[in-house]
């Protein structure tokens, strides 16, 4: 009896984590695909971030790990600038959001809000940091604030859809 | 907080970053530009990229469609659905228009190079990261692609592939910093190389820098590649000459060049895989 609980439990978060990869590649296809996702004055969201760390607080750490590693992968896969580093900062932005929420924070929307724009700032400034401001060029300092901070801002609207989304999936699908 | 740095969960994280630090290491160090996993990955998602890309291109078509109805909708519906397919008729036509354009100025290149060897590429979606227009092709190492060859819209150049998938590849456009070439200007023959502006969101505009204060190269010169480095072709356009400023920084002066080609409009390229003298200086130095 106990046997097949757990099975049934388990049927459960395989059937949820089919769900959330279905959801990242949705959105990473709406994301990539020209001209489906605005892109005001060229400025890009990053909306696999809050995804990524939606999923972290909800599936916890090991789960947001490797959900964080398949959308960095698929970033990587569509980039034209760095080998991993998407692969690398979405795998830690989903464990470390993960490990926060089971050992400190609470898993509500200002946590998410919170995370994000941290998450945020850190890798949009890693990222201009790598790829532009290594060249030595001074001229490159207006993208920082044109492009890559308001990107930041940018994506925090999106925020709440991403948790939201993350949110029904998971009380949709669980025991 | 030492339970923590112990945990099982910690230790396989360390593990997958340091995999994916040592890939970047690796590729750096090889010149390498995508690591096994993304190759894997653009192979499996190869299917959805096609239909990420075929959405994307109909998106413009069908938006027109529509910001032309809405202005005519206080017009009967009849007139209206006319216009609408006459529309839709006319989209077609000017599509198959600018096809037969670019498969027409590829034929007079192909007439004039026949030392040229091509491959036609779709763009299948833009890299949303990058501020300088760098996008992504459907052929790739399959098809012969190799990173370093050029990118050109019938006559003018686009740019370079800079990554190679076995199915795709990256292509980094002449607005990219990181790129630059070797060039002419047609009426003085004077030598120099464009390169993109650092501080410019304009990605059909390049600077041609290192003018001196008697240079002849002035506003509407046309901008050739020499062929000089073995990675471009010799005589493919570059653009032309907008006007000349003299730079911030020191006495030299510098000329804006503007593509014939705007870039975010691009759907259609072809690759240069090969031509005669590909590679001739990369060969000497190694």
């Amino acid at each position: 009896m106990e046997n097949s609980s757990i099975q049934a439990e388990k049927k459960i978060i395989r059937n949820r984590r089919i769900a959330l990869a279905a959801v990242v590649l949705a959105v990473f296809f709406i994301w990539n695909t020209d001209g489906l996702f605005p892109k005001p004055w060229g400025i890009p969201a990053m909306l696999m971030v809050p995804l990524v760390i939606s999923i972290g607080m909800f599936e916890r750490e090991y789960a947001g790990m490797f959900f964080g590693l398949f959308a960095g992968v698929l970033m990587d896969t569509f980039s034209s600038q760095t080998v991993c580093f998407h692969s690398i900062m979405l795998t830690a932005a989903g464990y470390i959001s993960g490990v926060l929420i089971t050992r400190l924070m609470r898993n509500n929307l200002k946590t998410c809000l919170l995370l994000n724009i941290v998450f945020l700032f850190i890798n949009n400034t890693l990222f201009y940091l790598i790829n532009y401001n290594s060249s030595g060029e001074e001229g490159f300092a207006y993208l920082y604030s044109d492009v890559y901070v308001a990107s930041v801002f940018y994506t925090m609207l999106f925020v709440p859809l991403m948790y939201w989304i993350v949110r029904t999936v998971y009380k949709k699908i669980n025991l | 907080m030492n339970r923590f740095f112990k945990s099982k969960s910690f230790k396989i994280f360390i593990v997958i970053i340091a995999a994916l630090l040592l890939g970047s290491v690796i590729a750096g160090i090889t010149h390498w530009k995508n690591n096994p996993l993304s190759s894997a990955i653009s192979a499996v998602t190869y299917p959805l990229q096609k239909v990420s890309a075929s959405v994307g291109n109909h998106i413009d078509s069908f938006c027109d469609s529509f910001r032309s109805s809405s202005t005519l909708q206080k017009e009967n519906e009849e007139l209206k659905q006319k216009i609408a397919d006459y529309q839709y008729e006319l989209a077609d036509y000017e599509n198959t228009k600018r096809t037969l354009k670019i498969y027409e100025e590829f034929l007079g290149v192909k007439e004039e190079h026949s030392d040229y060897i091509f491959e036609n590429a779709s763009v299948l979606s833009r890299d949303n990261v990058d501020a300088f227009g760098s996008f992504i092709l459907d052929k790739g190492s399959v098809k012969g692609i190799e990173v370093n060859d050029p990118v050109i819209f019938g006559k003018n150049l686009v740019g370079i592939v800079t990554s190679v998938n076995p199915t795709n590849c990256t292509v980094k456009t002449l607005a990219n910093p990181d790129v630059s070439v070797a060039v002419y200007e047609a009426r003085s023959n004077e030598f120099g190389y464009v390169t993109g502006f650092e501080d410019g969101i304009d990605t059909t505009i390049y600077q041609l820098p290192g003018l001196s204060k008697d240079s002849n190269i002035a506003s509407g010169g046309v901008i050739y590649t020499t062929g000089i480095g073995g990675i471009y072709p010799k005589d493919l356009i570059v653009g032309t000459v907008k006007e000349i400023r003299k730079s911030k920084s020191d006495i030299s002066y510098y000329g804006i060049i503007e593509s014939n080609v705007d870039f975010s409009e691009l759907t259609e390229v072809f690759v240069i895989t090969d031509f005669e003298g590909q590679g001739i200086s990369q060969n000497i130095e190694d």
